[in-house]
């Protein structure tokens, strides 16, 4: 390690009869410049490239560093595109790990292609291609469709299509993440047939067809879906080879049609609508999700799940037994949780562990939910808040009567964190 | 199941006995083991006592959730270890955030690596003026203000 003589100081430092406050005043040695240049590497990846930039007038041991670094991040605040291609032509490594491009402003697709093109011609690994902006025309060119070094892919354009017009040839990828785009069908067919290793989909808030048919990608084990609002799809998943499946829906009809292999499954409901009528209530839905998940050891569940789970036991609903193992909810101490809590363990007979994780953020359907049901909750989970008062109340005081709570409705539990 | 324990010994001949799991976060470690079987104890003769106290500390902290919560990267018990974390890091002074970091490069233990090089890149490089960049790391200036001036003209977006 090329860190010896920083070591040495260091020791001698500490022998000093007095030692300094620590972050008050900073140690005089310059310990980061005598670190191995893949270090300082390492240690650029993880802030935009412009940051890297500025230490070339450090001193000469930073000069050139930055020009060979291996994962650029790239953002068009404050280079122009012709910046951009000035400082582009700098780096000298022959191999890109990752870039990562963040677009606010429009720039000509021949810019935004020399770019890309740019990332892909030295193998890119890992690359990211952000619009920031809605004013875009930008297509991705054809080339773009046809890489053999990428394995994650992340694309972010905001309600822009994305249209494949060539074959798609992304043989080693396998992380992909779209956000905020539109696919059509056969968009989606010419991708995935395209990615024969994808091992990893993540779908958030893209426009997409009503049926997500994924039963060809067969390396396909972990999808995420982020569907929390309403006018973006989809709403049917098949998917019967994955093992774990993050959900995040919108309260509008949501279908498994065949998730059988799942074995890990993280369920979120974004509930926003006042309920006037008791069909509306998307109980049914969330019970009916549940029933695909006969063989999910490992169940996260947040706040509005639980809460629609008590609806679902006032209005008589029922759901069947799970194998779940290890519980994990993300919850307040409120009322309208606990029917939910109660039910849900109930039907987790081989419940092994269970952890529970207090919220910061208050993004609980309470309200309706509360002042509607409050009068029916009180006699049997008086000791816990109606939600409209939790702001007040610190969760923590809660803690000893949800544990006993719990302890009431539980009796295989083994651990509890 | 019985645990198997590993001794680890500091370059100041600090002892440390852990859990196995504990130091087979190190891929290092493992490769100690296999080369120095004749002898229990794995010398670390690149990191000090008060640095390999840290790296098991954090070791102990993330092998407890790896094992209890079955492994998934989903856990959203990873808010915790990341709290965890940054609370580890803010607690440390300099020189021994950059002794980590190379005790987490030689013991090659990626996680703690990424959080240390994320740490001095968020905290001693990020949103600083280059002044102050020099300030907090103790990097002499050794340009002539010639030379400095083209190291900024290169890309002189980057300095406005």
């Amino acid at each position: 390690m090329a860190d010896g003589q920083g070591r040495r100081r260091h020791r001698q430092r500490r022998k000093k009869p007095i030692r300094r406050c620590r972050k008050i005043r900073q140690p005089r040695e310059d310990i980061i410049s005598s670190m191995p240049d893949d270090i300082l590497h390492q240690i650029f990846s993880f802030i935009p490239t412009i940051w890297a930039i500025r230490t070339s007038v450090l001193s000469k041991r930073w000069s050139h560093l930055w020009r060979q670094t291996t994962s650029l991040y790239i953002e068009d605040l404050p280079p122009t595109a012709l910046e951009i291609n000035q400082t582009l032509t700098y780096f000298t490594a022959p191999k890109i790990m990752s870039f990562h491009l963040r677009l606010s402003r429009n720039h000509t697709a021949l810019d935004i292609d020399s770019w890309i093109k740019f990332a892909m011609s030295r193998n890119v690994q890992n690359l990211s291609v952000a619009f920031d902006h809605q004013e875009t025309r930008y297509i991705f060119p054809k080339f773009f469709y046809l890489s053999a070094s990428i394995k994650q892919l992340s694309v972010k354009l905001i309600d822009k299509e994305m249209l494949p017009t060539c074959t798609v040839s992304w043989k080693h990828l396998t992380n992909l993440s779209l956000r905020t785009c539109k696919l059509r069908v056969n968009s989606i067919e010419k991708i995935l047939s395209g990615c024969p290793n994808l091992e990893s989909l993540a779908l958030y808030q893209c426009h997409l067809p009503r049926r997500l048919d994924l039963s060809k990608s067969l390396s396909l084990k972990r999808l995420e879906i982020d569907r929390s609002y309403w006018n973006t799809g989809p709403s049917e998943i098949v998917a019967p080879q994955i093992h774990y499946l993050k959900l995040k829906i919108f309260e509008k009809p949501f279908t498994l049609v065949d998730v059988s292999s799942l074995t890990e499954a993280d369920l979120n409901i974004r509930v926003k609508m006042k309920y006037y009528e008791k069909a509306d209530y998307p109980h049914s839905m969330v019970t009916g999700l549940l029933a695909k998940f006969p063989n999910v050891e490992r169940l996260v569940v947040g706040v509005t799940v639980l809460q629609v789970l008590s609806l679902a036991e006032l209005c008589g609903v029922p759901f069947g037994v799970l194998k779940v193992q290890t519980l994990i909810v993300k919850t307040k101490f409120v009322r309208s949780v606990a029917p939910g809590i109660a039910r849900l363990l109930q039907n987790l007979p081989q419940l092994k562990k269970l952890i529970v994780h207090t919220m910061d953020k208050d993004n609980t359907m309470d309200q309706h939910l509360a002042s509607y049901f409050d009068e029916y909750w009180s006699s049997m989970y008086g000791c816990f808040p109606i939600s409209y008062y939790i702001v007040s109340i610190l969760d923590w005081q809660l803690l000893p009567s949800f544990m006993e709570f719990i302890l009431r409705n539980e009796k295989s539990l083994e651990t509890m964190v | 199941m019985s645990k198997k324990n590993i001794v680890l010994k500091s370059s100041n001949g600090i002892i440390f006995e852990v859990e196995e799991a504990v130091a087979l976060q190190s891929e290092t470690i493992p490769y100690m083991i296999e080369d120095d079987c004749a002898n229990d104890t794995i010398p670390l003769a690149n990191v000090t006592g008060d640095i390999l106290a840290l790296v098991i500390e954090y070791c102990k902290k993330h092998v407890v959730v790896a094992d209890g919560d079955g492994g998934g990267s989903s856990s959203s018990s990873q808010e915790d270890l990341k709290n965890w974390d940054a609370q580890f890091m803010n607690d440390l002074d300099q020189s021994k955030i950059f002794n980590l970091l190379l005790a987490a490069d030689f013991l090659n233990i990626k996680t703690l690596f990424d959080l240390t090089c994320q740490f001095v890149a968020d905290t001693m490089i990020k949103g600083k003026s280059v002044e102050e960049v020099r300030r907090t790391l103790n990097i002499e200036k050794d340009y002539t203000s010639e030379e400095e001036a083209k190291a900024r003209q290169e890309n002189e977006w980057a300095f406005k």
